[in-house]
Formats: structure tokens, C-alpha cells, sequence
């Protein structure tokens, strides 16, 4: 057997952003699919509490989850993919129509609402994918997000990074959040999760206390920055992340 | 004198050499047809435009009784038979074969030792169950198109991105779900490339069968008989119609790919 994952035990309060950072091949994307319960034959618990309560209702289909790779569906156009769970669910189409314009206007997409994903540039394709996340409400308000914005620009990121943290406080979500990229961690995170090399274990939690928006050039949010950069290249050099542009 | 615009420019340069290539073909069976009347001193193959002529007459008053069109007619039935009931066979096996491994490895053997077998080699087979009937064609045809269609829709469903899967399942998607939301749609381009090979073959297997004598009617019969009274002119008419019936089928094919898979990336 082997083992990917051995001790990632931490929690995450309803209404915040945790960031996953870790080395390369650690096992996060592992981790978010044990959580988004895709994966089963794992030894841990998720475990969802409510008002101290243990409920374990978390199931395939009850968390929104965006992949790493572009996953709107080409055949749809943009609203009929983000209404693609209301209407595998039966959701009547005035319903289904006024939420898609809701979402839409949200994200500044309503004029391409007929478009194919081919004709869309790739912030917009993430922001439809956000949009398809949410249309319908998730457990908790949990959205898993596994690298939305590692294939897109830097001005691009910036700007989806902003757009992502208004949609969470207008729609009070969770979001546990995938990245390599240390300065999003710090830019977006209420705590960043730091992983070790496979198998992986939780390093360190960091907690951001930054108020928000936060101003990437303050020394505060560098100072933060730069434990977080600490942790990570203590890890040992054959495991450790690829740290790229985020040095 | 007013410019043209871009796009009107692209056509005229596209018209003008879809015109020369046509031109091409018409200049070397007309030069043909005069090589073999010099050397053999007999008109056997008609010029271009004797058989285009020809064409009027067998269509409007036919040959014993029957037209062009309905001997077209008659051939173009026995393809829509054959190849629906293909269509109708091959996509929930292809989705079966895409779907599941063990089915797969249990069925694909025993398909891979039928499909080399050529659709014409059952023609006994097909006599002997349906007769000289609509059906032996149909059958035929069946086989002909059967297999690729078959294998498209396979290779389709097992080259549907794992990815898609998932976010249907994450949206609440139940696994039959996935098959009518997410496969079926994904795997319309490869349909569609199925039975346009399929309807190619079927075209083949119908004019084939016609030819060895399956049937009294249909454009195959048709060319034969005038092979063998004869009327070469009918003949080059009867293949002239076959082109028009085929190139049909393909501007057919080229509109649904444009209008119906809009959403296809290609590559320019």
C-alpha cells in the first residue's frame, strides 16, 4: 500500500478561506477529493459539526468542487452550464433562469450567457466554473477549489482572487482552497495550511489576520508571506514545493 | 468599383478552386473519351456532356417503365433501413463497450474476429435468411455499418475526460445522469464521424448487392443492366447520379458538423 496521506487533521470554521500549501505530488488534490468524496477507501474521518453536534453528512454531491484542469462542459453554453445541477435536480426553468442571471451578474458575465467555453478567455471560463459551484447551495457553504488560478496570467489571478473573496462574503461560503502560489495563500486566507512531503502531515497552520483587501506590498503582509516561504523550504529539498514566482 | 470584403474574398478564392478542380475532372474524361474514340474508332465511355444530357430523359420518363429517381429511390430506402438499425444497435453498444472494462474484454474479441469479414461475404448468408427482399439489403448494410459506427462510439466514451465525470458527480449527478448529461453530448462528434464512414459504406454494400443481382430495382441494378444492354450512356448517367447522390449525403454531413456541434474546438 502506499500511504499518501498520514496525519492532515485541521479544521475550518463555516465562513472562512483555509489555503492547502505543500510541496509537489504531497497528496493535496488527493486530500480535496477524500473531502469532496470522490475517494472513499481512506482511513480518516471528514467530519462536518453543527452546533457541536458530529454530523456526517458530507457526500459526493453535497460540496462544490473545481478541478485543476478546465472542466466547463463544451457542449453547454455558459448558462446551461451553471445550471447544470439545477436542472439534473428537476429545479423549475423560471427558477433556474433567475438564479443563472443572478450568478451571472455577480461575476460581470450576462453578456456572454449564450457563449461556448471555446469563445470564452480563461478568467471568464474560471468565473463561469465558480458560478456552476454555486448554484446550487453546498453543505456548510464548502466549495473546494483545487488550483482555479494556476493556469492564468498574474493581472488575471489578481483580479479573479479579489472577484473570489466577494462572492464568498456575499454568499457566505467556505472555501478550502489548493495553491501553489504563496502570495494567494496569504492574499486570500483566513489560515494557510502548510503540508509535508508524501506521505503528508500538517506542518504548520497560519493564521492571516491581515484586515481585508489586503495590500500585497504592506511589510505585514510580506512579514507573513515570508514565515509562510520559511516553512516551505525547510521542508526537505526532494519533496519541497516548487516555489516559482511566488519567491 | 466596389472592394470586396475579406470573407467574400476567402469564398470567391474557395469557389474558384473547388471550379478548377472540377474543371480538371471534366477536362480528362472529355479528353478520355476522345483517346479511346480515336483509338478504338467506337464512343464506349460518352463524352461529359452526352451524359449529362442523358440524364433528363431516364429521370422524367425512365427505362422499362421505371425513372432514375425511382430506382435512386429504391436504393436510398434499403440504406436508411440498414443503417438506422445500425445506428439504432451500435450507440448503446458502444456506450456499453466505452462503460465497462469486463464487457470490453469479453466482447471485443469476438468483434474484432466478425469485423474483418467484408459485408459483401454475407450476401449468401442474407439470401438464405431473408430472401431477395428489402431486408437481405438491410442486413447487408448492417453489417457494413455497424462496425464503425460501433468503434466510434467507443472510442468516444473512453475519451471522454475523466474530469467532466467528476464535476457532474460533484453537481449531484447520478451515473445514469452522466451517461445522458455529460457522455451522450460529449460523444455526438464522434457519432457523427461514425455515420458519415457508415453511410459511405452503405452506399458501397446497397450498390454492390444490387449489382450481383440481390434484387430488380435500385441505382446498382440500374448501371448493370445498362452494362448489359449495352446503353453505356445510361450507365455513365446512372455513376453521375450516384456522385450527386453522394456529394448530397456529404453537404448533409458538413451541416450538421457546422450547425449541430458548434461547440467542437478545431483546428484552423
Amino acid at each position: 500500500m502506499f500511504l499518501v496521506l498520514e496525519d492532515v487533521t485541521f479544521s475550518v470554521k463555516q465562513g472562512t478561506v483555509v489555503s492547502l500549501v505543500g510541496p509537489s505530488g504531497c497528496g493535496k488534490t488527493t486530500f480535496l477529493r477524500i473531502v469532496a468524496g470522490f475517494d472513499a477507501g481512506h482511513g480518516g474521518t471528514v467530519k462536518v459539526e453543527e452546533d457541536g453536534s458530529p454530523d456526517s453528512t458530507m457526500s459526493l454531491g453535497s460540496v462544490g468542487y473545481i478541478p485543476q484542469e478546465p472542466s466547463l462542459f463544451p457542449w453547454c453554453t455558459v448558462e446551461e452550464n451553471i445550471a447544470f445541477s439545477l436542472r439534473i435536480r428537476g429545479i423549475p426553468k423560471k427558477e433556474r433562469d433567475r438564479r443563472v442571471a443572478e450568478l451571472l451578474r455577480m461575476v460581470n458575465l450576462d453578456p456572454y450567457r449564450k457563449f461556448y467555453p471555446k469563445e470564452l478567455s480563461g478568467g471568464m471560463k474560471q468565473k463561469a466554473t465558480i458560478c456552476r459551484a454555486l448554484a446550487l447551495p453546498t453543505a456548510h457553504g464548502l466549495i473546494l477549489l483545487d488550483e482555479p488560478f494556476s493556469a492564468l496570467d498574474a493581472q488575471t489571478r489578481n483580479a479573479l482572487q479579489t472577484d473570489l473573496l466577494g462572492i464568498q462574503k456575499s454568499e457566505n461560503l467556505t472555501l478550502l482552497f489548493v495553491t501553489h502560489n504563496i502570495d494567494e495563500a496569504v492574499f486570500i486566507s483566513d489560515q494557510v495550511v502548510i503540508l509535508t512531503g508524501i506521505p503528508a502531515r500538517v506542518k504548520n497552520i497560519s493564521p492571516v489576520g491581515l484586515p481585508r483587501p489586503r495590500d500585497r506590498t504592506s511589510a505585514d503582509f510580506n512579514a507573513i508571506r515570508r514565515e509562510i516561504l520559511n516553512q516551505c523550504e525547510s521542508i526537505p529539498s526532494d519533496s519541497r514545493m516548487k516555489l516559482g514566482k511566488s519567491l | 468599383m466596389s472592394r470586396l470584403s475579406p470573407r467574400d474574398r476567402k469564398l470567391l478564392v474557395k469557389v474558384s478552386h473547388a471550379a478548377i478542380g472540377l474543371g480538371m475532372l471534366l477536362g480528362s474524361w472529355l479528353a478520355l473519351s476522345a483517346i479511346q474514340e480515336l483509338v478504338f474508332g467506337v464512343m464506349i465511355i460518352p463524352d461529359p456532356l452526352t451524359t449529362m444530357a442523358a440524364i433528363g430523359p431516364i429521370v422524367t420518363t425512365g427505362i422499362h417503365g421505371v425513372t432514375l429517381l425511382e430506382h435512386v429511390g429504391m436504393s436510398f430506402a434499403r440504406v436508411l433501413l440498414g443503417f438506422f438499425l445500425a445506428l439504432l444497435v451500435a450507440i448503446p453498444s458502444g456506450l456499453f463497450l466505452g462503460l465497462s472494462n469486463r464487457g470490453r474484454q469479453i466482447l471485443e474479441p469476438a468483434v474484432d474476429l466478425i469485423r474483418p469479414i467484408p459485408p459483401m461475404a454475407w450476401v449468401p448468408v442474407a439470401i438464405i435468411l431473408f430472401g431477395l427482399t428489402m431486408f437481405s439489403h438491410a442486413f447487408i448494410i448492417f453489417i457494413g455499418a455497424f462496425f464503425p459506427l460501433v468503434q466510434n462510439v467507443m472510442d468516444g466514451v473512453r475519451r471522454v475526460k475523466r474530469v467532466y465525470r467528476d464535476v457532474a458527480l460533484s453537481l449531484g449527478a447520478s451515473r445514469s445522469d452522466v451517461i445522458r448529461h455529460v457522455i451522450l453530448p460529449a460523444i455526438v462528434p464522434n457519432i457523427l464521424t461514425g455515420a458519415r464512414i457508415s453511410v459511405g459504406i452503405s452506399w458501397m454494400c446497397v450498390i454492390a448487392a444490387e449489382m450481383i443481382g440481390v434484387s430488380d430495382g435500385g441505382i446498382g441494378y440500374f448501371i448493370n443492366d445498362m452494362k448489359n444492354i449495352g446503353n453505356y450512356t445510361y450507365m455513365m448517367a446512372g455513376m453521375l447520379m450516384l456522385a450527386i447522390v453522394g456529394l448530397g449525403i456529404s453537404l448533409l454531413f458538413i451541416a450538421l458538423e457546422r450547425y449541430g456541434i458548434k461547440w467542437v474546438e478545431t483546428i484552423n
